[in-house]
Protein backbone atom coordinates (compact mmCIF):
# COMPACT_ATOMS: atom_id res chain seq x y z
CA UNK A 1 0.00 0.00 0.00
CA UNK A 2 1.29 3.13 -0.98
CA UNK A 3 2.64 5.29 2.02
CA UNK A 4 0.36 8.42 1.50
CA UNK A 5 -2.79 6.39 1.26
CA UNK A 6 -2.56 4.12 4.62
CA UNK A 7 -6.05 5.07 5.84
CA UNK A 8 -7.48 3.49 2.74
CA UNK A 9 -9.08 0.46 3.57
CA UNK A 10 -7.34 -2.57 1.81
CA UNK A 11 -8.39 -4.00 -1.41
CA UNK A 12 -10.25 -7.10 -1.13
CA UNK A 13 -8.34 -10.34 -2.92
CA UNK A 14 -10.66 -10.06 -5.36
CA UNK A 15 -10.34 -6.95 -6.51
CA UNK A 16 -6.61 -7.13 -6.08
CA UNK A 17 -6.76 -10.15 -8.59
CA UNK A 18 -9.07 -7.96 -11.18
CA UNK A 19 -6.71 -5.49 -11.43
CA UNK A 20 -3.73 -7.70 -11.93
CA UNK A 21 -5.84 -9.57 -14.36
CA UNK A 22 -7.16 -6.36 -16.74
CA UNK A 23 -3.29 -4.92 -15.76
CA UNK A 24 -1.57 -8.13 -17.85
CA UNK A 25 -4.76 -8.21 -20.11
CA UNK A 26 -4.62 -4.15 -21.54
CA UNK A 27 -0.67 -4.96 -21.72
CA UNK A 28 -1.51 -7.92 -24.42
CA UNK A 29 -4.06 -6.56 -25.78
CA UNK A 30 -6.61 -9.23 -24.78
CA UNK A 31 -9.65 -9.72 -22.40
CA UNK A 32 -9.25 -11.01 -19.02
CA UNK A 33 -10.36 -14.51 -18.11
CA UNK A 34 -13.32 -13.80 -15.95
CA UNK A 35 -14.29 -11.47 -18.51
CA UNK A 36 -14.19 -14.19 -21.23
CA UNK A 37 -16.05 -16.69 -19.07
CA UNK A 38 -18.89 -14.04 -18.51
CA UNK A 39 -19.13 -13.62 -21.89
CA UNK A 40 -18.89 -17.17 -22.66
CA UNK A 41 -21.66 -17.89 -20.33
CA UNK A 42 -23.61 -14.85 -21.82
CA UNK A 43 -23.44 -16.60 -25.40
CA UNK A 44 -24.35 -19.80 -24.56
CA UNK A 45 -27.58 -19.04 -22.52
CA UNK A 46 -26.11 -19.77 -19.07
CA UNK A 47 -26.85 -16.02 -18.29
CA UNK A 48 -29.59 -14.17 -18.45
CA UNK A 49 -28.86 -11.56 -21.53
CA UNK A 50 -28.90 -7.92 -21.05
CA UNK A 51 -29.71 -5.15 -23.24
CA UNK A 52 -30.65 -1.33 -23.19
CA UNK A 53 -33.64 -1.66 -25.55
CA UNK A 54 -37.19 -0.49 -24.75
CA UNK A 55 -39.82 -3.46 -25.43
CA UNK A 56 -40.60 -1.62 -28.51
CA UNK A 57 -37.48 -2.17 -29.55
CA UNK A 58 -36.78 -5.75 -28.40
CA UNK A 59 -40.47 -6.76 -30.29
CA UNK A 60 -38.61 -5.18 -33.51
CA UNK A 61 -35.16 -7.38 -32.98
CA UNK A 62 -37.00 -10.29 -32.11
CA UNK A 63 -38.82 -10.02 -35.23
CA UNK A 64 -36.14 -9.88 -37.67
CA UNK A 65 -34.02 -12.85 -35.75
CA UNK A 66 -31.68 -10.22 -33.56
CA UNK A 67 -31.39 -11.77 -30.08
CA UNK A 68 -29.50 -9.58 -27.51
CA UNK A 69 -26.42 -11.38 -25.91
CA UNK A 70 -24.68 -8.98 -23.34
CA UNK A 71 -23.47 -5.62 -22.81
CA UNK A 72 -20.57 -4.18 -24.13
CA UNK A 73 -18.16 -2.22 -23.45
CA UNK A 74 -14.43 -0.40 -24.38
CA UNK A 75 -12.68 2.30 -22.57
CA UNK A 76 -9.29 3.61 -22.80
CA UNK A 77 -8.27 6.62 -21.13
CA UNK A 78 -5.43 8.35 -22.93
CA UNK A 79 -3.41 10.91 -22.35
CA UNK A 80 -2.88 13.88 -24.89
CA UNK A 81 1.10 13.84 -25.77
CA UNK A 82 2.18 15.90 -28.60
CA UNK A 83 -1.16 16.04 -29.93
CA UNK A 84 -4.48 16.67 -28.44
CA UNK A 85 -6.44 16.48 -31.66
CA UNK A 86 -4.26 12.99 -33.27
CA UNK A 87 -5.17 11.56 -29.61
CA UNK A 88 -8.75 11.83 -29.97
CA UNK A 89 -8.57 9.55 -33.08
CA UNK A 90 -6.43 7.22 -30.89
CA UNK A 91 -8.24 6.77 -28.09
CA UNK A 92 -10.89 6.14 -29.94
CA UNK A 93 -9.74 3.49 -32.01
CA UNK A 94 -8.26 1.72 -28.66
CA UNK A 95 -11.93 1.69 -27.35
CA UNK A 96 -13.26 0.58 -30.33
CA UNK A 97 -10.80 -2.54 -31.09
CA UNK A 98 -12.07 -3.24 -27.11
CA UNK A 99 -15.62 -2.95 -27.91
CA UNK A 100 -14.77 -5.35 -30.69
CA UNK A 101 -12.94 -7.91 -28.90
CA UNK A 102 -15.89 -8.37 -26.24
CA UNK A 103 -18.40 -8.70 -28.84
CA UNK A 104 -16.39 -11.40 -30.45
CA UNK A 105 -15.61 -12.99 -27.26
CA UNK A 106 -19.48 -12.72 -26.61
CA UNK A 107 -20.15 -14.36 -30.26
CA UNK A 108 -22.13 -11.84 -31.29
CA UNK A 109 -23.22 -10.45 -34.76
CA UNK A 110 -23.31 -6.88 -34.44
CA UNK A 111 -23.12 -4.14 -31.29
CA UNK A 112 -25.85 -1.73 -31.44
CA UNK A 113 -27.09 1.37 -30.00
CA UNK A 114 -23.43 1.85 -29.68
CA UNK A 115 -22.89 5.58 -27.05
CA UNK A 116 -19.87 7.09 -26.79
CA UNK A 117 -18.96 8.55 -23.54
CA UNK A 118 -16.55 10.84 -21.97
CA UNK A 119 -16.32 12.33 -18.77
CA UNK A 120 -15.92 15.58 -18.42
CA UNK A 121 -12.93 15.56 -16.00
CA UNK A 122 -9.69 17.61 -15.30
CA UNK A 123 -7.30 15.40 -15.27
CA UNK A 124 -4.28 16.62 -16.55
CA UNK A 125 -4.58 16.37 -20.43
CA UNK A 126 -6.32 12.92 -20.63
CA UNK A 127 -9.62 12.11 -21.21
CA UNK A 128 -11.27 8.98 -21.39
CA UNK A 129 -13.09 7.62 -24.32
CA UNK A 130 -15.38 4.94 -23.52
CA UNK A 131 -18.12 2.74 -26.02
CA UNK A 132 -20.88 0.85 -24.68
CA UNK A 133 -23.27 -0.68 -26.36
CA UNK A 134 -26.04 -4.23 -26.36
CA UNK A 135 -23.83 -7.46 -28.58
CA UNK A 136 -26.52 -9.00 -30.82
CA UNK A 137 -26.52 -12.33 -32.37
CA UNK A 138 -28.62 -12.98 -35.72
CA UNK A 139 -30.70 -16.18 -36.00
CA UNK A 140 -29.42 -18.43 -38.58
CA UNK A 141 -25.76 -16.79 -38.40
CA UNK A 142 -22.60 -18.05 -37.67
CA UNK A 143 -20.97 -15.96 -35.20
CA UNK A 144 -18.67 -13.02 -37.12
CA UNK A 145 -14.79 -13.07 -36.69
CA UNK A 146 -15.09 -8.94 -36.91
CA UNK A 147 -18.95 -7.54 -35.60
CA UNK A 148 -20.28 -4.44 -36.77
CA UNK A 149 -20.38 -1.93 -34.21
CA UNK A 150 -23.52 -0.12 -35.13
CA UNK A 151 -24.12 3.24 -32.58
CA UNK A 152 -27.67 3.25 -33.65
CA UNK A 153 -30.65 2.16 -31.19
CA UNK A 154 -32.12 -1.37 -32.39
CA UNK A 155 -35.04 0.18 -34.10
CA UNK A 156 -32.95 1.93 -36.73
CA UNK A 157 -30.28 -0.79 -36.63
CA UNK A 158 -33.40 -3.10 -37.99
CA UNK A 159 -34.73 -0.30 -40.28
CA UNK A 160 -31.12 0.57 -42.47
CA UNK A 161 -30.76 -3.59 -42.02
CA UNK A 162 -34.00 -4.24 -44.23
CA UNK A 163 -32.82 -1.57 -46.35
CA UNK A 164 -29.39 -3.50 -47.53
CA UNK A 165 -27.45 -0.72 -45.16
CA UNK A 166 -25.21 -2.29 -42.62
CA UNK A 167 -23.75 0.48 -39.70
CA UNK A 168 -20.23 -0.67 -39.28
CA UNK A 169 -18.17 1.12 -37.28
CA UNK A 170 -17.17 4.74 -36.30
CA UNK A 171 -14.97 6.69 -37.63
CA UNK A 172 -12.22 9.54 -36.72
CA UNK A 173 -10.83 12.06 -38.82
CA UNK A 174 -8.33 14.47 -36.93
CA UNK A 175 -6.09 17.10 -38.14
CA UNK A 176 -4.34 19.94 -36.77
CA UNK A 177 -1.28 22.46 -37.86
CA UNK A 178 0.11 25.57 -37.31
CA UNK A 179 0.23 28.61 -38.84
CA UNK A 180 4.31 29.79 -37.50
CA UNK A 181 5.68 29.71 -34.14
CA UNK A 182 6.42 26.01 -35.02
CA UNK A 183 8.74 24.92 -31.95
CA UNK A 184 8.17 22.54 -28.52
CA UNK A 185 4.82 22.36 -27.14
CA UNK A 186 1.93 24.52 -28.14
CA UNK A 187 -0.45 26.28 -25.85
CA UNK A 188 -2.99 24.03 -27.21
CA UNK A 189 -0.68 20.79 -26.46
CA UNK A 190 0.23 20.29 -29.76
CA UNK A 191 3.60 19.48 -30.62
CA UNK A 192 4.81 21.13 -34.11
CA UNK A 193 8.30 19.71 -35.58
CA UNK A 194 10.74 21.61 -37.29
CA UNK A 195 10.29 22.03 -40.80
CA UNK A 196 6.44 20.93 -40.07
CA UNK A 197 3.43 23.01 -40.26
CA UNK A 198 3.16 26.26 -42.46
CA UNK A 199 5.85 28.80 -41.33
CA UNK A 200 4.87 31.55 -43.14
CA UNK A 201 5.44 35.30 -42.08
CA UNK A 202 3.99 36.74 -45.16
CA UNK A 203 0.83 34.83 -44.32
CA UNK A 204 0.87 36.23 -40.70
CA UNK A 205 1.73 39.37 -41.45
CA UNK A 206 -0.92 39.35 -43.69
CA UNK A 207 -3.78 38.27 -41.50
CA UNK A 208 -2.65 40.70 -38.78
CA UNK A 209 -3.07 43.42 -41.27
CA UNK A 210 -6.38 42.17 -42.26
CA UNK A 211 -7.58 42.12 -38.74
CA UNK A 212 -6.31 45.27 -38.24
CA UNK A 213 -9.15 48.04 -36.95
CA UNK A 214 -7.89 50.14 -39.75
CA UNK A 215 -9.03 47.32 -42.42
CA UNK A 216 -12.42 47.56 -43.88
CA UNK A 217 -14.63 44.12 -44.33
CA UNK A 218 -13.10 41.64 -46.05
CA UNK A 219 -12.29 37.81 -45.85
CA UNK A 220 -9.25 36.79 -43.57
CA UNK A 221 -7.87 34.93 -46.65
CA UNK A 222 -4.77 33.49 -45.27
CA UNK A 223 -6.18 32.09 -42.67
CA UNK A 224 -9.26 30.82 -44.41
CA UNK A 225 -6.97 28.85 -46.74
CA UNK A 226 -5.11 27.66 -44.07
CA UNK A 227 -8.20 26.44 -42.21
CA UNK A 228 -9.65 25.14 -45.09
CA UNK A 229 -6.96 22.62 -45.84
CA UNK A 230 -7.00 21.69 -42.16
CA UNK A 231 -10.28 20.46 -42.49
CA UNK A 232 -9.74 18.94 -46.13
CA UNK A 233 -6.69 16.60 -44.74
CA UNK A 234 -9.12 15.95 -41.86
CA UNK A 235 -11.89 14.71 -43.72
CA UNK A 236 -9.69 12.55 -45.65
CA UNK A 237 -8.44 11.27 -42.21
CA UNK A 238 -12.11 10.55 -41.99
CA UNK A 239 -12.54 8.89 -45.88
CA UNK A 240 -9.48 6.76 -45.05
CA UNK A 241 -10.43 5.28 -41.71
CA UNK A 242 -13.67 4.72 -43.12
CA UNK A 243 -12.50 2.54 -45.70
CA UNK A 244 -11.14 0.39 -43.69
CA UNK A 245 -14.86 -0.64 -42.28
CA UNK A 246 -17.67 0.43 -44.84
CA UNK A 247 -17.93 2.39 -47.75
CA UNK A 248 -19.68 5.72 -46.35
CA UNK A 249 -20.38 8.06 -43.17
CA UNK A 250 -23.64 9.21 -42.15
CA UNK A 251 -24.09 11.12 -38.59
CA UNK A 252 -21.63 13.29 -39.65
CA UNK A 253 -20.45 15.96 -36.07
CA UNK A 254 -17.50 17.89 -36.43
CA UNK A 255 -15.56 19.98 -33.54
CA UNK A 256 -12.98 22.85 -35.07
CA UNK A 257 -11.11 25.75 -32.99
CA UNK A 258 -8.41 28.58 -33.91
CA UNK A 259 -6.88 29.23 -31.34
CA UNK A 260 -4.01 32.24 -31.43
CA UNK A 261 -1.01 32.59 -29.34
CA UNK A 262 0.95 35.97 -28.95
CA UNK A 263 4.54 35.80 -29.91
CA UNK A 264 7.30 38.17 -28.79
CA UNK A 265 8.32 40.54 -32.12
CA UNK A 266 6.55 38.70 -34.24
CA UNK A 267 3.03 38.15 -35.43
CA UNK A 268 1.16 35.95 -33.43
CA UNK A 269 1.09 32.24 -34.49
CA UNK A 270 -2.24 30.52 -35.15
CA UNK A 271 -3.39 26.53 -34.22
CA UNK A 272 -6.00 25.26 -36.15
CA UNK A 273 -7.37 21.72 -35.02
CA UNK A 274 -10.48 19.85 -37.05
CA UNK A 275 -12.07 16.28 -35.35
CA UNK A 276 -14.77 15.00 -37.54
CA UNK A 277 -16.52 11.49 -36.68
CA UNK A 278 -19.18 10.07 -38.11
CA UNK A 279 -20.62 6.27 -38.31
CA UNK A 280 -19.92 4.15 -40.71
CA UNK A 281 -22.44 2.39 -43.02
CA UNK A 282 -21.89 -0.29 -45.97
CA UNK A 283 -24.39 -0.10 -48.27
CA UNK A 284 -24.31 -1.11 -52.21
CA UNK A 285 -24.85 2.36 -54.84
CA UNK A 286 -28.35 3.24 -55.15
CA UNK A 287 -29.77 -0.28 -53.45
CA UNK A 288 -33.66 -0.24 -53.32
CA UNK A 289 -36.05 0.15 -50.45
CA UNK A 290 -38.54 -2.07 -50.63
CA UNK A 291 -41.32 -0.69 -48.93
CA UNK A 292 -42.85 2.82 -49.35
CA UNK A 293 -42.15 5.63 -47.19
CA UNK A 294 -44.96 7.58 -46.58
CA UNK A 295 -44.84 11.69 -45.92
CA UNK A 296 -46.51 12.05 -42.61
CA UNK A 297 -47.37 15.81 -41.05
CA UNK A 298 -46.26 15.85 -37.50
CA UNK A 299 -48.19 18.84 -35.93
CA UNK A 300 -46.98 18.37 -32.23
CA UNK A 301 -45.10 21.18 -30.61
CA UNK A 302 -42.22 19.47 -30.16
CA UNK A 303 -39.20 18.42 -32.68
CA UNK A 304 -40.29 14.79 -32.40
CA UNK A 305 -38.26 13.74 -35.50
CA UNK A 306 -35.27 14.72 -34.10
CA UNK A 307 -35.73 13.10 -30.54
CA UNK A 308 -36.37 9.83 -32.10
CA UNK A 309 -32.60 9.63 -33.79
CA UNK A 310 -31.57 8.69 -30.56
CA UNK A 311 -28.39 9.85 -29.13
CA UNK A 312 -25.56 10.02 -31.56
CA UNK A 313 -22.23 11.30 -30.49
CA UNK A 314 -23.14 13.02 -27.55
CA UNK A 315 -19.80 13.90 -26.34
CA UNK A 316 -18.96 17.21 -28.84
CA UNK A 317 -22.78 18.94 -28.65
CA UNK A 318 -21.70 19.88 -24.82
CA UNK A 319 -25.29 18.66 -23.95
CA UNK A 320 -23.88 16.71 -20.87
CA UNK A 321 -23.77 18.65 -17.49
CA UNK A 322 -20.45 18.85 -15.63
CA UNK A 323 -19.16 15.49 -15.23
CA UNK A 324 -22.73 13.74 -16.38
CA UNK A 325 -23.57 11.08 -18.26
CA UNK A 326 -24.35 7.52 -18.58
CA UNK A 327 -22.17 5.12 -17.42
CA UNK B 1 -45.77 -10.23 -37.15
CA UNK B 2 -43.17 -9.08 -40.13
CA UNK B 3 -41.01 -11.98 -40.99
CA UNK B 4 -37.00 -11.61 -41.17
CA UNK B 5 -36.25 -9.74 -44.34
CA UNK B 6 -32.88 -9.12 -44.62
CA UNK B 7 -30.81 -8.43 -47.93
CA UNK B 8 -28.03 -11.14 -48.49
CA UNK B 9 -25.37 -8.49 -48.44
CA UNK B 10 -26.48 -7.23 -44.93
CA UNK B 11 -26.44 -11.02 -43.81
CA UNK B 12 -23.10 -11.36 -45.47
CA UNK B 13 -21.39 -8.40 -43.59
CA UNK B 14 -22.52 -9.41 -40.18
CA UNK B 15 -21.08 -12.37 -41.04
CA UNK B 16 -18.41 -10.77 -41.17
CA UNK B 17 -17.51 -10.96 -44.57
CA UNK B 18 -16.56 -7.93 -46.24
CA UNK B 19 -18.45 -6.59 -49.21
CA UNK B 20 -17.93 -4.63 -52.63
CA UNK B 21 -17.22 -1.11 -52.34
CA UNK B 22 -19.39 1.84 -53.39
CA UNK B 23 -18.89 2.36 -56.88
CA UNK B 24 -17.68 6.21 -56.46
CA UNK B 25 -15.60 5.31 -53.53
CA UNK B 26 -16.45 6.43 -49.62
CA UNK B 27 -18.93 8.51 -48.97
CA UNK B 28 -19.47 10.89 -46.51
CA UNK B 29 -22.72 12.78 -45.15
CA UNK B 30 -24.33 14.31 -41.91
CA UNK B 31 -27.33 12.63 -42.62
CA UNK B 32 -29.73 10.63 -39.91
CA UNK B 33 -30.91 7.37 -40.74
CA UNK B 34 -33.74 8.63 -41.66
CA UNK B 35 -32.70 11.28 -44.28
CA UNK B 36 -30.68 8.71 -45.89
CA UNK B 37 -33.14 6.69 -46.11
CA UNK B 38 -35.61 9.76 -47.81
CA UNK B 39 -32.63 10.54 -50.02
CA UNK B 40 -32.67 7.41 -51.34
CA UNK B 41 -36.35 6.72 -51.77
CA UNK B 42 -36.14 10.03 -53.68
CA UNK B 43 -33.42 8.36 -56.05
CA UNK B 44 -30.79 9.90 -55.20
CA UNK B 45 -27.31 8.69 -53.46
CA UNK B 46 -24.65 11.04 -51.62
CA UNK B 47 -21.56 11.26 -52.40
CA UNK B 48 -19.60 13.64 -50.15
CA UNK B 49 -19.91 16.21 -47.27
CA UNK B 50 -19.62 19.54 -48.81
CA UNK B 51 -18.18 22.49 -46.58
CA UNK B 52 -17.62 25.98 -47.12
CA UNK B 53 -16.07 28.66 -44.58
CA UNK B 54 -15.10 31.86 -44.67
CA UNK B 55 -13.23 34.03 -42.06
CA UNK B 56 -14.10 37.41 -42.18
CA UNK B 57 -13.22 40.48 -40.39
CA UNK B 58 -16.09 43.15 -39.28
CA UNK B 59 -15.11 46.86 -40.40
CA UNK B 60 -15.31 49.98 -38.34
CA UNK B 61 -18.94 50.71 -37.94
CA UNK B 62 -19.73 54.79 -37.20
CA UNK B 63 -23.15 54.29 -35.06
CA UNK B 64 -24.29 58.02 -33.89
CA UNK B 65 -25.24 57.58 -30.06
CA UNK B 66 -29.45 57.66 -29.89
CA UNK B 67 -29.69 57.46 -33.97
CA UNK B 68 -32.04 54.57 -35.33
CA UNK B 69 -30.28 53.43 -37.95
CA UNK B 70 -28.95 50.00 -39.88
CA UNK B 71 -25.29 49.61 -39.85
CA UNK B 72 -24.92 49.11 -43.21
CA UNK B 73 -21.08 47.99 -43.05
CA UNK B 74 -22.09 45.01 -41.03
CA UNK B 75 -24.99 44.38 -43.18
CA UNK B 76 -23.14 44.18 -45.68
CA UNK B 77 -20.42 42.01 -43.90
CA UNK B 78 -23.48 39.56 -43.07
CA UNK B 79 -23.96 39.48 -46.90
CA UNK B 80 -20.63 39.22 -48.21
CA UNK B 81 -19.15 36.72 -45.89
CA UNK B 82 -22.35 33.69 -46.29
CA UNK B 83 -22.07 34.29 -50.30
CA UNK B 84 -18.52 33.41 -50.05
CA UNK B 85 -19.08 30.29 -48.29
CA UNK B 86 -22.11 29.39 -49.79
CA UNK B 87 -19.70 29.61 -53.21
CA UNK B 88 -16.99 27.64 -51.38
CA UNK B 89 -19.56 24.61 -50.24
CA UNK B 90 -20.81 24.73 -54.25
CA UNK B 91 -17.16 25.14 -55.47
CA UNK B 92 -16.63 21.85 -53.42
CA UNK B 93 -19.68 20.06 -54.63
CA UNK B 94 -19.24 20.24 -58.48
CA UNK B 95 -15.80 19.41 -57.85
CA UNK B 96 -17.03 16.15 -56.57
CA UNK B 97 -19.79 15.94 -59.24
CA UNK B 98 -22.74 16.63 -57.33
CA UNK B 99 -26.26 17.55 -58.62
CA UNK B 100 -26.96 19.24 -55.61
CA UNK B 101 -26.29 19.22 -52.20
CA UNK B 102 -29.36 18.95 -49.54
CA UNK B 103 -29.69 19.57 -46.16
CA UNK B 104 -27.17 23.21 -46.04
CA UNK B 105 -27.27 24.57 -42.88
CA UNK B 106 -25.60 28.08 -42.40
CA UNK B 107 -23.55 28.83 -39.27
CA UNK B 108 -21.78 31.36 -37.93
CA UNK B 109 -18.80 31.73 -35.02
CA UNK B 110 -17.62 34.36 -33.26
CA UNK B 111 -13.65 33.79 -32.64
CA UNK B 112 -12.63 34.13 -29.07
CA UNK B 113 -9.88 36.16 -29.45
CA UNK B 114 -10.77 38.95 -31.94
CA UNK B 115 -14.20 40.03 -31.70
CA UNK B 116 -14.70 41.33 -35.28
CA UNK B 117 -13.72 38.30 -36.58
CA UNK B 118 -17.17 35.82 -37.54
CA UNK B 119 -16.71 32.94 -39.13
CA UNK B 120 -18.86 31.84 -41.12
CA UNK B 121 -19.69 27.82 -42.13
CA UNK B 122 -21.86 26.64 -44.76
CA UNK B 123 -22.29 22.39 -44.61
CA UNK B 124 -24.42 20.42 -46.44
CA UNK B 125 -24.08 17.16 -47.91
CA UNK B 126 -23.77 16.74 -52.10
CA UNK B 127 -26.16 14.03 -53.89
CA UNK B 128 -26.24 12.64 -57.33
CA UNK B 129 -28.52 10.83 -58.91
CA UNK B 130 -28.66 7.82 -58.58
CA UNK B 131 -29.22 6.32 -62.56
CA UNK B 132 -27.47 9.17 -63.46
CA UNK B 133 -30.07 11.55 -64.50
CA UNK B 134 -28.97 14.87 -64.94
CA UNK B 135 -32.20 16.78 -65.49
CA UNK B 136 -31.66 17.72 -61.78
CA UNK B 137 -28.93 19.82 -61.71
CA UNK B 138 -29.44 23.72 -61.16
CA UNK B 139 -29.36 26.43 -63.48
CA UNK B 140 -26.44 26.34 -65.86
CA UNK B 141 -25.24 22.63 -64.76
CA UNK B 142 -24.30 24.07 -61.41
CA UNK B 143 -25.28 21.93 -58.35
CA UNK B 144 -28.39 23.23 -56.68
CA UNK B 145 -28.71 23.69 -52.93
CA UNK B 146 -31.53 23.28 -50.78
CA UNK B 147 -31.83 23.70 -46.91
CA UNK B 148 -34.51 20.31 -46.79
CA UNK B 149 -32.70 17.23 -45.79
CA UNK B 150 -34.86 14.29 -46.92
Amino acid sequence: MPWFNRKAPPPSAEAAARDRDWESALQRGTLPQPVLERLADARAGRTPWVATMTPAELLAARSHGCRPVATVSGTCWYNFGFSWTEGHAEGWGYALDRIRQEAFAAGANAVVDVQMRTIRHQVGASMDFTLLGTAIRVDGLPPSKDPVVATVPALEFVQLLEMGIVPTGIAVGARYEWLGGGYGWGSGRESSGFGSGWNDRGARNCIQWQSSIFAGNQPLTELGQFWESIRRDAHADLRRHAATMGNGVLAHTHFGQIIRREQDKQPPAYLGRHIVIGTVVDTPFGAGIPHGIEPVIDMRDDDTLSASRGHHHSVYSHQLGEGKGPI
Amino acid sequence: MAEQQIPQHALERLKGLRSQGHAGGIFTSDFSVNEFLLVRKAGFEPVGLCVGSCIYHLGFQLAGWGSNVELEQLSLAMYEARALAMERMRLEARNMGADGIVGVRLTVKRLEWDKNILEFVAIGTGIVHAKGHQGFKGPNGQPFTSALSG
